[in-house]
C-alpha cells in the first residue's frame, strides 16, 4: 500500500510534519496560557481542540484519501 | 484468460482490498469516537464545567506534548518506511514506544498523586477518561512492538506497508482524543 505523494517525497514530508508539529505544540501552549490567564474559556479552549484535531486528521492521517481509490493517491 | 489479464485482475483487487482498509479503519475510528464523546459529555454532566484547583497542570501539560511529539515520531516513521529507510523507520518507532510508555507513566503517575479520589464527580470522570484512554495507548504501544518486530524482520517496504499505515494511524487517532481530553479534564474553566 503506498501512501500519498507528499508521505512518498521524503524531505518535504519531514518539512511539513516538523512544521505541524510546531504548530500544534505552540496551539497547546497557548491552551495552557488561556487556562491560567482567562476566565470562561470554554469555547475559545474547545476551538483550538477542534483545529488542532483538524491539522492531526488532514496532514498525519491523511483524512483526504480516505475513501480514494489506490489508483488516485499512488 | 492472459496473463496480461491475470495480472490487471490482480491489480484491481488489490486496489480494491486497500479501499476497503482504509475504509473499515475510518469507521473503526468513527466508532470509537461515539465512545470517546460521552465520555467527554459525562463529564460536564457529572461534574459541571469547571476544572478543580487541585488538578496538577504541569504534569498535564507534560503528558500532553509527549503525546503530541509521539505523534510527530510516527508520522516520521510513516515518512521513513514510504520512501523505504527502514532504519530511520525502525528508530522512530522506538522513539514513538517510548514515548508512548512515558505518556502512561505520566498518567500513573497522576492517578498516584491525584488530591481528588475516584467518589468525587470530578475525579470519576476524570478516572475513567485517563483510564479508558491509556488502555488504548497501551494497545498501540503493543501494536507498535509488533510492527518494530515485523519490520526488523524485514516485512513492510515503500510499496508495501498498509501494517504501518494502519497502525500509526491508530496512534494518531489515540492523539486526537487527547487534544479533546486535555482540555476537558485540565484546562476548562480551571478555578
Amino acid at each position: 500500500m503506498s501512501s500519498e505523494p507528499g508521505v512518498k517525497h521524503g524531505s518535504s514530508a519531514v518539512r511539513r510534519g516538523r512544521f505541524v508539529f510546531l504548530v500544534l505544540a505552540v496551539l497547546t501552549a497557548v491552551e495552557y496560557l488561556i487556562a491560567i490567564e482567562v476566565g470562561p474559556n470554554l469555547p475559545i479552549l474547545i476551538g483550538i481542540a477542534v483545529y488542532k484535531a483538524g491539522l492531526i486528521l488532514w496532514y498525519f492521517m491523511h483524512v483526504a484519501r480516505a475513501w480514494r481509490g489506490e489508483e488516485e493517491s499512488a | 484468460m492472459t496473463v496480461a489479464t491475470t495480472a490487471a485482475h490482480a491489480d484491481q483487487h488489490a486496489t480494491r482490498r486497500a479501499s476497503i482498509n482504509q475504509l473499515g479503519l475510518w469507521l473503526f475510528f468513527l466508532s470509537e469516537s461515539f465512545l470517546f464523546c460521552g465520555l467527554a459529555s459525562s463529564r460536564f454532566y457529572l461534574a459541571g464545567a469547571t476544572t478543580p484547583s487541585d488538578v496538577n497542570q504541569v504534569l498535564g501539560l507534560a503528558i500532553t506534548s509527549i503525546l503530541l511529539l509521539s505523534s510527530f515520531t510516527a508520522y516520521n516513521a510513516e515518512a521513513a518506511i514510504a520512501r523505504g529507510d527502514r532504519a530511520t523507520f525502525l528508530r522512530f518507532i522506538r522513539w514513538t514506544i517510548l514515548l508512548g510508555l512515558v505518556f502512561v507513566g505520566g498518567v500513573a503517575i497522576e492517578w498516584s498523586t491525584a488530591e481528588f479520589g475516584p467518589k468525587d464527580p470530578y475525579g470519576t470522570a476524570f478516572f475513567t477518561m485517563t483510564g479508558i484512554h491509556a488502555s488504548h495507548v497501551i494497545s498501540g504501544i503493543g501494536m507498535l512492538g509488533l510492527v518494530y518486530y515485523l519490520g526488523k524482520r524485514g516485512h513492510f517496504s515503500a510499496e508495501s506497508h498498509w501494517g504501518v499505515e494502519g497502525v500509526i494511524k491508530y496512534w494518531h487517532f489515540v492523539d486526537v482524543v487527547w487534544v479533546f481530553f486535555y482540555p476537558v479534564l485540565y484546562l476548562i474553566n480551571w478555578r
